[in-house]
């Protein structure tokens, strides 16, 4: 059974004064297992976003389903839904999305501290995460005080933090640097060799490379996907281009 | 480019940020009015004559000029605020490639229009307004008016130009900030991470010390005279204090409970504390501010509005019937002239009454009667002199039993004295207990009687301590002989006498009563009654009470009011900003897993806490300083302490009402700009 499965999904926006329909998305299906790394790769435009708050529960799809762990995301209560948040989903933003109001430890306490957990269960569970990430010694430091690969591994860490049956990424390596993207895509891998089950949305070949699988979303729809399989990440690369290069040209891919 | 793209622009740029330029133009149109009112309020009532119309021209005059100083002050404030806020707006304009000189068009173009609509809408509300604001003012002054009340061109004018003036100077200053500002900088938010504050202990404890100091200072105070000075040096600590403790207090109080792993660490203490460490540290100053003008406000308002609703108890300390008039009765001197002149009610009634018909008015209460007063100690039931240091004397009024029963304060058949007996009445009770009192050589025992409380009436002034009833005339000069003979045995002077008091109310018309007491004297003589003293009346003396308490009451209103509608919308525009600097933070905490209600109540916990602190802390300043300040009233004669109570709770009660009408518009629109999206 599939830790993640989407069925059917679509989502039409409608402009403010009626008349114009835009159909971000068509009709998508598709589902992740336990434990897998999943990519999605798009160009602007084609729907990533929609589908990414969709499956982050923060807007709702017009039809459709999204299964997680077999419950239907679609229809949990606005009420009930930080707390399911909360309590099933990681999420890693571009921008890092950490408060500069509070110190990088309290940044990736806060989830805990929302589900009212209690203060040394908080900071036992911090101390592995922290370490496995490499930031133990910037815990005490403001936001506006480290780097940004720093940051965004402190943002990881906040998604860590609650045990997510699902960490959700959007564009992570979007504002680092190359150094820190190599950094920060080795970081992942670890995580995701210790079991974590990971859905990142991204524009970086080099990032999606890393994953186990890419799927590739043209029009609201998925167009193609590829298995990393027995690959190495530099097959993968090019295999990714290549896809790309054929998704721009707007040709044909179902071999 | 041509000239109606720009006005377009501005007029568009004030439509989306009407969040802002709403608040700014009710303002400015309110502070408009209000100058409006004043002005007009002033030149008509220097045209008017009337008793308190002098005091009441140079209150006004003051109030137009805190008014106008005021309003400058608030202006510069907003329009600074609304730059600020539009930094990046303008940012976006210059990358668009407006030039400064275009984009300094928009900007002239919306203040233009503002103060147009400000201007037009100040004057248009003034007018409405002054004429029922004159009316209040004299209704508050005990005037009764026929005046037309006319409004002159020329105020109209003096408005449009000062004001007019006022907003050139701010279109001026606008530009000139542009000039120097770069495009990037212009682009660049306020994102920058800001450091968080540090606890400074020393500061905190000053705080907490000089407020300690001035709440001492004002709780220990007992001589009313020494109060009006302690009350500064008290002032001065609890305005030291209340800037530390904002400044540091709040922020060590934070840290302490940030320390505290177990509290802070939960849900809405978690991000309150936090929000509020930095909220502090950016408002400290604006918040003391607000808390000491407040506090002032408050104190000058309870204490106004008590001075004038206690005025006619007050009045009557010092003028317990309308016409008062005394004479001296000396029955020695007259034997020398021949004539032994004993007063007769019954003549001087009549002079009263002629004189009422001829004026018009009514006489009431008319009762006349003989007093002596003798100021001393008494000592081991001695009558002795006053000590020369004043520190505590007994003040008695001696009267005749004929005139207390004449009174009404006992009956004729409950009583009967001898010579040499006395009733006393006195609400000492060290007085009260005493058998006896001796004079040099005659003592008078002290019978008991049931006396009605109304004689209480009788303590004309606060140092009055007691009343003593004797036989009759002649025991009154038996101590009054008495007491003299005292004097000159400690080489003084005999200079107590027996005075006959007549005294009545009057209805009628206030300018009849007033010709009344005017010819009274001369109608007196005529008619040969001797030894005139005083013929004194209570409408004078009360018109210029009346005129100084009630245009001090009608500043202070005014004041205070546009004082609290700077303070809300200074406050509300603190908010607002810090709204659209949270929305980013508080999207952050609802993608992490933080519910709607959540956040709701962590707005409401933080505006709260913004809103309410200030005037907490003046609510407090206010009931350490009530003690003193009802001492200082009681110098004024103002001794009746519930309407005191009542004043101050009655004025807070307002202040806090219409602040939290403005807390709930404000949460609101702050809740609603963290939301969107």
């Amino acid at each position: 059974m599939s830790l993640l499965s989407v069925h059917n999904l679509k989502k039409v926006y409608t402009t403010r004064f009626g008349g114009n329909k835009v159909e971000a998305l068509k009709n998508i299906n598709f589902s992740v297992e336990e434990g897998e790394y999943v990519a999605i790769m798009g160009e602007s435009g084609s729907g990533k976003t929609t589908l990414l708050n969709i499956l982050a529960s923060v807007d709702k799809p017009t039809s459709g389903e999204v299964l997680l762990k077999n419950e239907n995301i679609v229809s949990i209560k606005e009420s009930e839904l930080a707390r399911f948040r909360r309590e099933h989903l990681g999420f890693v933003f571009q921008d890092f999305n950490l408060l500069d109001t509070f110190s990088l430890e309290d940044n990736i306490y806060l989830p805990l501290v929302l589900a009212n957990k209690k203060y040394p269960e908080m900071e036992e569970k911090l101390e592995g995460i922290a370490k496995t990430l490499g930031i133990s010694d910037l815990m005490k430091k403001f936001p506006y005080e480290v780097s940004g690969g720093q940051k965004q591994r402190a943002a990881i860490a906040r998604a860590m933090i609650t045990n997510p049956d699902i960490i959700l990424a959007d564009e992570p390596t979007g504002a680092l640097d190359s150094k820190s993207t190599g950094d920060l895509l080795k970081i992942f891998e670890k995580i995701h060799k210790s079991g974590q089950t990971i859905l990142m949305v991204t524009h970086s070949v080099r990032a999606a490379s890393n994953a186990g699988r890419v799927l590739f979303i043209k029009d609201g729809e998925i167009y193609h996907q590829i298995y990393k399989g027995n690959m190495s990440s530099d097959e993968m690369y090019r295999k990714i281009s290549d896809t790309l290069t054929v998704l721009l040209a707007g040709g044909d891919l179902h071999e | 480019m041509n000239k109606s793209l720009y006005q377009k622009l501005a007029i568009n740029n004030i439509k989306k940020n009407r969040n802002t330029f709403l608040p700014f133009t009710i303002s400015n149109t309110t502070m408009i009015a209000m100058f409006f009112m004043l002005l007009s309020i002033r030149d008509q009532a220097s045209m008017a004559t009337f008793f308190g119309g002098n005091t009441m021209h140079t209150m006004l005059n003051l109030g137009v000029w805190i008014c106008g100083l005021f309003s400058i002050g608030v202006i510069y404030y907003t329009n600074g605020f609304l730059m600020k806020r539009r930094k990046k707006e303008l940012g976006l304009y210059s990358i668009l490639g407006l030039e400064k000189k275009h984009i300094g068009k928009v900007l002239f173009w919306e203040i233009a229009l503002v103060s147009a609509v400000s201007i037009i809408g100040g004057i248009f509300v003034g007018m409405l307004f002054s004429k029922l604001m004159y009316l209040v003012l004299l209704n508050l002054l005990q005037v009764s008016s026929n005046l037309v009340f006319s409004l002159s061109i020329k105020t109209v004018g003096t408005v449009v130009v000062i004001f007019g003036a006022i907003f050139a100077v701010t279109i001026l200053y606008n530009n000139v900030r542009l000039m120097f500002l770069k495009p990037i900088e212009l682009l660049r938010g306020s994102d920058e991470g800001e450091k968080e504050p540090k606890a400074k202990w020393i500061i905190a404890i000053m705080g907490f010390v000089c407020l300690g100091i001035g709440y001492y200072l004002a709780l220990t105070t007992q001589n009313a005279i020494a109060a009006i000075n302690i009350f500064f040096i008290a002032v001065l600590f609890v305005i030291a204090g209340t800037y530390f403790l904002f400044m540091s207090g709040s922020i060590v109080f934070l840290k302490l409970l940030k320390k505290n792993k177990n509290y802070y660490y939960h849900k809405t203490h978690f991000i309150t504390v936090s929000g509020l460490m930095y909220r502090m540290k950016q408002n400290a100053i604006g918040l003391a501010n607000i808390c000491i003008l407040s506090t002032a406000v408050l104190v000058v308002l309870s204490s106004t509005v008590s001075l004038y609703l206690g005025l006619d108890n007050v009045m009557r300390t010092f003028y317990p019937s309308d016409i008062m008039t005394d004479y001296v009765y000396e029955p020695e001197q007259d034997a020398i002239e021949g004539n032994n002149y004993i007063y007769d009610n019954q003549l001087i009634t009549e002079v009263f009454q002629k004189q009422a018909e001829l004026n018009h008015v009514t006489v009431t209460d008319a009762k006349g009667y003989y007093n002596l007063s003798i100021v001393g100690n008494i000592e081991n039931n001695n009558f002795t002199e006053i000590d020369s240091e004043l520190s505590s004397f007994e003040d008695i009024e001696v009267m005749t039993l004929e005139d207390f029963v004449n009174e009404g304060y006992i009956k004729a058949d409950q009583i009967t004295l001898q010579d040499n007996e006395a009733l006393l009445y006195s609400r000492d009770k060290t007085v009260k207990n005493m058998e006896n009192v001796n004079f040099l050589d005659s003592t008078y025992t002290f019978v008991e009687g049931p006396v009605s409380k109304e004689a209480d009436n009788l303590s004309r002034d606060t140092y009055t301590t007691a009343i003593m009833v004797v036989k009759d005339l002649d025991n009154l000069k038996d101590i009054r002989d008495q007491v003299n003979a005292i004097e000159i045995a400690n080489g003084g002077e005999a200079k107590e006498s027996i005075t006959y008091n007549y005294e009545c109310n009057l209805t009628g018309e206030l300018t009849d009563k007033m010709n009344y007491s005017n010819g009274l004297r001369d109608a007196i003589n005529n008619a040969g009654i001797p030894h005139v003293a005083t013929v004194s009346d209570i409408f004078t003396t009360r018109q210029e009470i009346v005129g100084l308490y009630g245009s001090l009451l009608f500043i202070g209103i005014f004041i205070g009011t546009m004082f609290l509608m700077t303070t809300v919308l200074i406050i509300y525009y603190k908010q607002i900003s810090e709204g659209y600097d949270d929305r980013r933070r508080f999207t952050i905490m609802q993608n992490v897993g933080m519910s709607k209600q959540e956040v709701k109540t962590v707005i409401k916990n933080q505006v709260l806490t913004i809103f309410f602190l200030p005037i907490l802390l003046a609510i407090v300043h206010i009931v350490f300083a009530f003690d003193i300040i009802r001492k200082m009233l009681a110098l004024l004669n103002l001794t009746n302490v519930t309407l005191f109570v009542e004043c101050t709770i009655g004025t807070i009660a307002v202040f806090f009402i219409i602040y939290a009408i403005v807390y709930i518009l404000t949460a609101r629109t702050y809740y609603k700009i963290v939301e969107m999206d």
